[in-house]
């Protein structure tokens, strides 16, 4: 079998950047072959596409040294009409790649612009919407899709192009899991139908372990390792080193294997096999079953209470929260989730009376949101929106964490105290005269909480934090909730990555069409396999490997991993 | 992100006309608009047209109507200056009071007429713009010679408006969870406040058209000389039937105006 893509020793940085983004990469992928490219944010996994894509250093400007062939031919060489008939890309953000006022117009726009001719096009469209399920919808709008049929449309585009290498940029990090869902099982036809050659940076794991053939981890701009799934993930050390997530599965393995007298060489990376090893490990299923331990949490007073909230943008638009009844104590963290456009966000900007409730009632400590402002109920709410970008303005860290607290009249001092404590609480050592702009979007991402933190608010609401953050800053933002929940605050957290969210919270509530349809405990609620699957959730594995050892409410890997290490033969 | 521009799917006549009828309509309202721009009386019907084929949209009229609502300071500037310019001739209508300008006949005519040479093709433009595809639009152009590249960054531009609003309106919910004042009732302050809502509306529109520009590169976008249209224009008897009842009100209009015709001297039952 022929390669597809071979890059040997290549240098890039960017116009104007003094370090090297890609420093000495080398690789070949096979033609057909589904390559998975891992590493934290910032490592250069993004670049390097940009460079197979045959966008850098052409439209993207820099400096490049080494080589990069498509199928033999030398990128450098190749007219760009000739790489967009070979390569198609998808980027990530769903909702800046659909641009057409109509399905079929969005997928006849690339078509168009390489010339085809109409029959042609005639003929490639009629089969990408039979291949990508959009038969009998042409003219609906893209606009009125989900996030995840927007992702399916942009795939959809791009496929009709015909590449043979599709190269695409972390396409479910957007998306919910219903989103997630179908664009992965979308990727896996084009895989197993079409044998398609897939360069994809992909955080679900999950996915990755079951059906890319290489990974490739990737780490400050240098390729760290490379091989099959089994290879990388069964390689702790590497990746605890990286900080990049592992198959739950796997990660259960890591701890066990810190216990048990006999260490499993091959990790499974795979839920069915993992599950089976670990029976083979254990003395008996009943005898970890007896090894659960539940905690008992108690909460203090109410804090946010809101009461039938109904909502909606305008009178001829439906109602986007229905009869939502919820508390928030102090003391909790609750996270919230839900698919997209299920009112998560609507429902949290109620907290700090961005929203007011056309029927109900949003009290915060006491204080009805209908006749409070913003302004006021910012000091006891703060929310931190998803993107950091959308809030930066001044020339420096310090007056962007000062200007909030300056407004409430606090003294030199105090600000200066507080600015210090709230860095710490994210763990964000930067100068202070340091422009907040120069930051990466993880960093970006820690000063947005600093700058609500330093208002030392009651409870903090945090709207999608983990978007645009690998694993490791991830767990960051975690440890630092952790810390100002300790210290006596509250947390509010909209995501969708359940690991995560079974890390720190305390309740999960569930929002579907504007109605919350479940509330409890994050055990009760993240355990409960059936239920999360039957409402379009993905479970935890393992959720699902403590179900299978009989031990009920019990979410997180680390206690999975402890009451089976109890038991091993 | 959208590049259909400011268009409005339904399912009207106006819609279905041919994107050339719709331009021809833009063109023609544009040209009597200037040969009207002396006689507001009859720019005004011309307004009213294009408030009727927007009614026959399907579009909220409320639209073209906010247009007169909000340029109503430069609508009373322009009755001024003109007012002010012409107080001498025709017949006082009004002396203004603390400013004592005399509002004459001839200074209103010639005040709303050059209200109008402004907002008519404005209306024209709301009307061609949200009826009609800028697939078609760009169609059009690019037979007429304009370069495609160059109408498509038209569209982007008009594409990135409504994004541009979703945006403001994004960040003034961010500043405003952070307490940053943004609605407040001071004006100085929400002067100064604005640059917490403009410097991150710009940095965001950036990281926007950088994205955009990834997108359209994996689209094809300018790399083939060549390009198709899928889509083709399609001329019926409806088109022709509009284009003649454009050519009949508008030219009408125009080649009244060219050949002397006067609201002021109708008025005044003067040749």
């Amino acid at each position: 079998m022929s390669f597809a893509v071979e890059v040997e020793n290549l240098w890039f940085k960017y116009v104007g950047g003094s370090d090297w983004v890609l420093k000495d990469i080398s690789f070949r992928v096979r033609e057909g072959e589904t390559a998975v490219i891992m590493g934290p944010s910032g490592c250069g996994k993004t670049t390097l596409l940009y460079v197979l894509a045959g966008m850098a250093p052409r439209t993207i400007r820099g400096e490049i040294k080494g080589r990069v062939k498509l199928f033999n031919r030398d990128i450098a060489e190749m007219e760009p009409s000739e790489i967009a008939k070979h390569v198609g890309f998808v980027l990530q953000n769903p909702e800046i790649q659909v641009m057409m006022p109509s399905i079929i117009e969005e997928i006849v726009f690339g078509l168009e612009n390489i010339g085809l001719s109409r029959d042609e096009i005639s003929k490639r469209v009629s089969e990408i919407l039979e291949f990508t399920g959009f038969k009998g919808r042409e003219f609906e709008s893209p606009y009125l899709l989900s996030p995840g049929e927007k992702q399916l449309l942009a795939i959809a585009s791009v496929l009709a192009m015909r590449p043979r290498v599709l190269v695409l940029d972390e396409p479910t990090s957007m998306l919910d899991h219903l989103g997630t869902r179908r664009v992965l099982d979308l990727i896996n036809r084009i895989k197993n139908e079409i044998g398609m050659t897939l360069l994809i940076v992909e955080h679900r794991i999950e996915w990755v372990a079951e059906h890319a053939d290489r990974v490739i981890v990737m780490s400050d701009g240098v390729i760290v390792a490379e091989g099959s799934p089994r290879e990388v993930f069964g390689n702790k050390d590497l990746v605890m080193r990286i900080g990049i997530r592992p198959p739950q599965v796997s990660e259960i393995f890591y701890y066990v294997n810190e216990k048990a007298p006999q260490k499993v060489r091959e990790i499974p990376i795979a839920l069915s096999n993992g599950f089976k090893v670990l029976q083979s490990l254990v003395c008996s299923v009943e005898a970890v079953a007896q090894e659960e331990v539940r905690s008992v949490k108690s909460f203090g007073e109410v804090v946010i209470e809101a009461r039938d909230v109904w909502f909606r943008y305008s009178r001829s638009q439906p109602w986007v929260l229905q009869g939502v009844s919820i508390d928030v104590r102090r003391g909790e963290v609750l996270a919230i989730i839900g698919h997209s456009g299920a009112g998560k966000t609507t429902l949290v900007k109620h907290f700090n009376g961005l929203l007011k409730p056309i029927r109900g009632c949003v009290k915060v400590a006491g204080h009805d949101t209908r006749k409070a402002s913003t302004s006021f109920l910012s000091r006891i709410v703060g929310l931190v929106f998803q993107n950091p970008e959308a809030q930066f303005f001044t020339s420096t860290i310090w007056e962007e964490m000062s200007i909030s607290l300056r407004r409430i009249g606090l003294r030199r001092e105090e600000i200066e105290e507080r600015v210090k404590w709230a860095l710490k609480v994210v763990d964000l050592e930067k100068p202070l005269n340091m422009s907040p702009h120069l930051l990466s979007f993880g960093e970006k991402h820690r000063l947005a909480i600093a700058t609500i933190l330093a208002l030392k608010p009651a409870v903090i609401v945090l709207d999608e934090p983990f978007s645009g953050l690998d694993y490791k800053r991830s767990l960051q933002v975690l440890t630092s909730l952790r810390k100002y929940v300790d210290e006596g605050g509250s947390v509010v957290l909209v995501a969708h990555d359940l690991q995560l969210i079974s890390e720190v919270a305390d309740r999960v509530a569930v929002l579907e069409s504007g109605r919350i349809v479940r509330v409890g405990a994050a055990e009760e609620v993240l355990s409960d396999i059936d239920w999360l699957t039957e409402h379009g959730f993905t479970p935890l594995q393992s959720a699902i490997i403590a179900k299978k050892f009989g031990l009920p409410r019990v979410i997180k890997t680390r206690d999975v991993a402890n009451a089976i290490s109890k038991c091993i033969k | 992100m959208a590049f259909t521009g400011l268009y409005l799917q339904r399912g009207s006549i106006i819609h279905k006309l041919d994107a050339r009828v719709k331009l021809a309509w833009f063109i023609l309202a544009f040209a009597a608009s200037i040969a009207s721009q002396w006689d507001g009386s009859v720019a005004v019907f011309i307004y009213i047209s294009l408030i009727i084929g927007l009614a026959l949209a399907g579009i909220s009229i409320k639209r073209a109507i906010l247009v007169i609502v909000y340029s109503v300071v430069f609508f009373i500037v322009t009755i001024l200056v003109w007012a002010s310019m012409y107080q001498h001739e025709g017949e006082v209508i009004v002396t203004l009071p603390l400013i004592n300008i005399k509002l004459t006949d001839v200074g209103l005519l010639i005040g709303t007429g050059k209200f109008f040479l402004i907002v008519n093709p404005i209306t024209a433009f709301l009307l061609v713009v949200t009826t009609t595809r800028m697939y078609d639009i760009q169609q059009v152009l690019v037979k007429l010679g304009f370069p495609y590249k160059l109408l498509f960054m038209f569209t982007l531009a008009l594409g990135l408006l409504p994004a541009t609003f979703n945006e403001i309106r994004n960040v003034i919910d961010v500043q405003k969870s952070r307490g940053i004042e943004v609605d407040s009732k001071n004006p100085v302050k929400r002067i100064v406040y604005s640059v917490s809502i403009f410097v991150p509306v710009i940095i965001r529109l950036m990281s926007y058209a950088w994205d955009l520009s990834i997108v359209l590169y994996a689209r094809g976008f300018g790399v083939s000389k060549r390009r198709t249209y899928y889509f083709t224009l399609k001329w019926s008897a409806r088109d022709t039937i509009a284009l003649a009842c454009l050519l009949a009100v508008y030219g009408g209009i125009i080649v009244a105006k060219l050949l002397g015709f006067s609201t002021y001297y109708l008025l005044r039952g003067l040749a």
